[in-house]
């Protein structure tokens, strides 16, 4: 007789998670044992993580993977037990907890793997050369090409300049960028997407670009 | 030459001069991307435009909503590569 292994049925799982959500509510703190069943949903996702940059092992080795996973686990466990007044039910407390494991465990490897690179800061005030790298596939966006390159000079505050040439040209990782500037990420999307709008406006008002279209808003 | 006194190519001036509006933070994406994920598994929900636009343009996000698909999938026995293929042809759909 062949036994198939098959999930665990999604309401036990769904009733368990929710009985570890209220215990971890109540007594985080001195509940050790809801802690641990926490940690082990977490570093799963952390795992899955780390398995999905096989460059990971490949340039930093299983034992530094494993490293990886248990620093973004013990990161993400506090992670969520500091936000748990934050989970409102709109998904499972299961996916809710994996996304934890998972940012962590991104954020750690992309640092780890960019480690012996540097982040030329200074640099980035430089002006880039203009001409485009395949100018025979590329003849038909020459024009633009050049007027982004020289309007990123001309418009761009330093600080827009260096976010948007590290993370777009240098495709420098956000959370090493964020590290290295002594900020976070989600300061550092804001700084590009200002100095996108920024580029947008110039470029259309010397005619690079059409009209921006009018869209709704959050 | 240093790495950026590269000169740009097309795909770089076209990054830099995407649109990323409607508007929506990293730390935005962070917060809904769980009850996306877990309705898209459940019943292929689609992205709403803030959130797509954002994925799109955020290549850490995006690459931690995928995983977070897997993840979701994989746990509940879905068709992981069907729902990763749904959800890549979401995200750069024309609108």
């Amino acid at each position: 007789m062949i036994t198939v292994a098959s999930p665990e049925p999604r309401t036990d799982t769904a009733t368990a998670d929710r009985a570890l959500f209220d215990r971890l509510v109540a007594n985080a703190a001195d509940d050790a044992q809801a802690v641990a069943l926490l940690r082990d949903i977490v570093v799963r996702a952390a795992r899955h993580q780390v398995r999905r940059m096989p460059r990971v092992w490949a340039e930093l080795g299983a034992v530094r993977a494993e490293e990886i996973v248990e620093s973004a686990a013990d990161q993400a466990t506090v992670d969520v037990i500091a936000h748990l007044d934050r989970f409102e039910g709109r998904s499972r407390f299961r996916t809710w907890v994996f996304k934890f494991g998972i940012w962590h465990a991104a954020a750690e490897a992309r640092r780890s793997l960019w480690r012996d690179r540097p982040v030329l800061l200074d640099e980035y005030l430089d002006p880039p050369s203009t001409d485009p790298v395949s100018p025979a596939a590329q003849v038909e966006h020459h024009d633009l090409v050049a007027a982004v390159g020289a309007a990123i000079d001309e418009v761009l505050t330093p600080h827009q300049r260096r976010v948007a040439r590290a993370l777009i040209v240098d495709e420098v990782p956000i959370d090493v960028l964020a590290q290295a500037l002594g900020t976070n990420r989600n300061a550092l999307y804001k700084t590009l997407h200002d100095a996108r709008v920024k580029l947008r406006s110039h470029l259309h008002d010397r005619g690079f670009l059409p009209a921006p279209e009018k869209r709704g808003g959050r | 030459m240093t790495p950026t006194n590269r000169p740009l190519t097309a795909e770089q001036a076209a990054s830099l001069t995407a649109v990323t509006e409607p508007w929506l933070s990293c730390d935005d994406c962070f917060e809904q991307i769980d009850s996306f994920v877990d309705a898209l598994v459940t019943r292929r929900a689609r992205l709403d435009e803030p959130l797509r636009v954002h994925l799109a343009r955020c290549p850490a996000c995006l690459e931690e909503a995928e995983s977070l698909i897997s993840l979701v999938a994989e746990a509940e026995s879905a068709d992981v590569e069907s729902l990763l293929a749904s959800f890549d042809a979401d995200v750069t759909r024309s609108t």
